[in-house]
């Protein structure tokens, strides 16, 4: 057994982490949110990289790389809180590449692949602000039996977060039907899972660096436990997520038997866990924290956008009972899984 | 993406396995095929009869050359890899199998010999572990030396070729027990509070050793307190060096909490399905409130698990162990507490009746925010040493 990244996905991290410090700074993100406008040199960055077609079948123009490696680039994205919409056009790729025919594939993937227009995945019967979708080429609606996939236009919702563009889909039953999603579905979740582990952990590691040299009472806020326990606990449900996270991704990659259950927990941890650390590091910058200059709040706003989205936490622990309940009284136990 | 998709996502390496390798599977069936052969059966109810069940166990595994797996074979081992060593765990679980006693011995005892000891420690000391000859007990904290380990006062005076032991230990595990003890004193009141240190291995029938149980507040004894008087101890048995007691102490620890995330992570789980079949039994998962909170328990238990062979991976990869461990500690102990709470308030009126199953384990849960190193000091570890904050006091 090993659970661990790979040198190459440690590899395409670091690289997706350097290229993002240098290109999606707060302050391009920033800019992006008050002009409510994706950054576009970036986007046409993550293009040239290739970022928007990384799980993509190499058939269909893409890199033929799986679940993990996209949930490291998705992570990354998170982790810089870059402006693109990169996010709902992996989910769009993942999605269709779970549920839909060869023929839909054809059709569609190779321009999401080249990210010649964007994608975003919304839930049936869900008025979740869907990101991405509100400047999106490609809607795909996910539902229980299968789902469909259209180029209509969804209606713009402006919300708390700027920096990413949302949308409400108007006809969901609208376009060509799709087969069975539940492998796209627990992709998405995972995909989505990891870029809410990507923005809690840069609030944690933003609020460990500020209170190392933040100083009152003559002392780095940091030396009182008040503070450093804080940020411990947050270390501790960042490391239990993104065990849940990379677990789901290999599980659902490989189609492990667990993999629908590792997809719930993963987002409904995330869900919780994303807003709760990106939140306490507001609080842990003490007053610089609540302000627009400090930064904190893009983090917080998307880890508050995405906590509901494709499911909430508590519908996915509702989700995982079933499964739960499922597997009690089919077969028994899984081989140390 | 994978499972039936001939199309889409491309079907590249994945290098990040959780299937057992090759050699975890053949290790796993050769030991599932064991243990349904050896099989100790169900636990004695009294707590001493249960101890003596559980050293039995030890020597049972030992016969069947599975009592430490994570010793080098030259001692006796299997030089399993921790993964190795977490499969046996898992599989000691799965078959209701006890943890065996003695763990003082195998887990933190003998890695620390092995470490610091001599030739001669080593020879006459390790085997003798595994077969439960000797049982083992950690004389570490005292009345004024708890989370502050370096503020340790028991004081061996230099006489010759001995030390002359006096002071107290308290919260020692198993010391009803024990023939040997890992004991941490000061020889040297004149330097920094944790370079005036020194560890020996404590014979327990040295005359002017005093073992007092401690009635905790489950009503048992686990701990103890111990008391010296003028207790005699050859140089022979000074472990590393005079003034080296920090640094060995500090490996006995870390093997202490190594052995967490395998082992605490499975007794999360048995208490989970435990809980569980009680909630389906009685069809208290059609409350959404219980179902919920039952939901996100069983998220926490199978964080901690794959957290633990994540870590494993890591310090694999790594070549090295680090203050991981921590974590997996402060995981389970939050998880524990919140599960026994939990079931005391969906089982009922009848949970907190004497000696009922689940009133004992919410009662003992009380331990374990404090045992084994305080969440709190787990925090400062956290804070300190993995994510390099600035030292609190």
């Amino acid at each position: 057994m090993r659970f661990t990244l790979s040198e190459e996905q440690a590899a395409i991290r670091d690289m997706a982490r350097e290229v993002l410090a240098a290109e999606s700074t707060f302050e391009r993100v920033r800019i992006a949110g008050e002009a409510r406008q994706y950054d576009s040199e970036l986007w046409a960055l993550q293009r040239s990289m290739g970022w928007p077609g990384v799980a993509v079948s190499e058939r269909w123009g893409g890199q033929g790389l799986g679940l993990v490696e996209l949930s490291v680039i998705s992570e990354e994205c998170g982790y810089a809180c870059a402006s693109t919409p990169l996010l709902g056009t992996i989910l769009a790729a993942t999605s269709l590449a779970g549920a839909a025919s060869n023929e839909q594939c054809e059709r569609y993937l190779p321009s999401l692949a080249a990210g010649e227009f964007s994608g975003a995945v919304a839930l049936m019967a869900d008025t979740t602000p869907v990101p991405d979708a509100g400047e999106a080429g490609l809607i795909v609606v996910l539902e229980g039996s299968g789902g469909h996939v259209s180029l209509q236009p969804a209606q713009p919702v402006e919300t708390i977060d700027p920096t990413l563009r949302y949308g409400r889909v108007v006809d969901p039953s609208a376009g060509e039907p799709l087969n069975q999603s539940s492998i796209a579905y627990d992709s998405a979740l995972v995909v989505v899972s990891a870029h809410q582990l990507g923005l809690a952990q840069r609030a944690l590691d933003l609020s460990v660096a500020y209170t190392s040299v933040r100083e009152q009472f003559g002392v780095p806020v940091a030396t009182f436990q008040a503070v450093s326990h804080r940020l411990a606990q947050a270390h501790v449900e960042l490391t239990a997520a993104r065990s849940l996270v990379y677990q789901a991704a290999w599980a659902v990659e490989v189609g492990d038997s667990e993999s629908s259950a590792a997809a719930a927990r993963a987002k409904s941890w995330l869900a919780e866990a994303s807003r709760t650390v990106t939140g306490s590091a507001i609080h842990a910058h003490g007053g610089i924290g609540f302000t627009w200059e400090a930064n904190l709040h893009w983090l917080f706003k998307r880890a508050s956008m995405l906590g509901p989205y494709l499911g909430s936490a508590r519908q996915q622990r509702g989700r995982l009972l079933e499964m739960l309940g499922t597997a009690r009284t089919s077969s028994h136990e899984t081989d140390h899984s | 993406m994978g499972a039936g998709a001939d199309h889409g996502v491309g079907r590249a390496a994945v290098v990040m396995d959780l299937t057992l390798s090759a050699d975890e599977l053949a290790f796993r069936d050769e030991f599932r095929a064991w243990i349904a052969d050896h099989h100790p059966g169900s636990p004695p109810s009294n707590v001493e009869e249960r101890y003596y069940w559980r050293l039995e166990w030890l020597r049972e595994l030992n016969r069947g050359g599975f009592a430490a797996m994570h010793w080098p074979s030259e001692f006796g081992g299997r030089g399993a890899t921790a993964m190795l060593n977490a499969v046996f765990f898992i599989e000691l679980a799965r078959a209701g199998a006890p943890i065996p006693a003695n763990h003082i011995a195998t887990f933190m005892a003998g890695p620390t010999i092995m470490q610091w000891g001599t030739v001669e420690q080593k020879e006459r000391y390790l085997a003798p572990m595994l077969r439960a000859d000797n049982v083992w007990c950690q004389g570490f904290s005292e009345p004024g030396a708890g989370s502050d380990l370096a503020a340790v006062a028991t004081f061996a005076a230099r006489d010759g070729d001995e030390f002359v032991v006096n002071g107290q230990k308290v919260w020692t595990s198993e010391a009803q027990y024990a023939h040997f003890c890992l004991l941490v004193t000061r020889t040297d009141r004149s330097v920094a509070q944790h370079k005036g240190l020194t560890y020996f291995i404590l014979d327990m029938s040295s005359p002017g050793i005093t073992r007092r149980p401690l009635r905790q507040l489950t009503g048992e004894s686990e701990f103890n307190e111990l008391f010296f008087d003028n207790v005699r101890i050859p140089a022979s048995s000074v472990v590393g060096e005079v003034g080296n007691g920090w640094r060995v102490a500090m490996t006995t620890l870390m093997h202490e909490r190594s052995m967490i995330g395998a082992g605490y992570g499975i007794r999360l789980r048995n208490y989970l399905t435990v809980v569980e079949e009680h909630l389906r039994a009685h069809g208290l998962l059609s409350d959404p409130v219980v179902a919920d909170r039952f939901a996100d328990l069983e998220i926490r238990t199978r964080a901690l698990e794959l957290s633990a062979l994540r870590q494993i991976s890591e310090a694999q990869a790594r070549g090295s162990v680090g203050s991981e461990g921590s974590i997996l500690k402060l995981m389970w102990s939050e998880t524990y507490s919140r599960l026994a709470e939990f079931a005391i308030e969906t089982v009922g009126p009848d949970a907190l009746e004497d000696g009922s199953g689940w009133a004992w384990e919410y009662l003992r849960s009380r331990a374990s925010t404090i045992e084994g190193g305080t969440s709190d000091i787990l925090r400062n570890i956290v804070a300190d040493r993995i994510l390099g904050l600035p030292r609190a006091r």
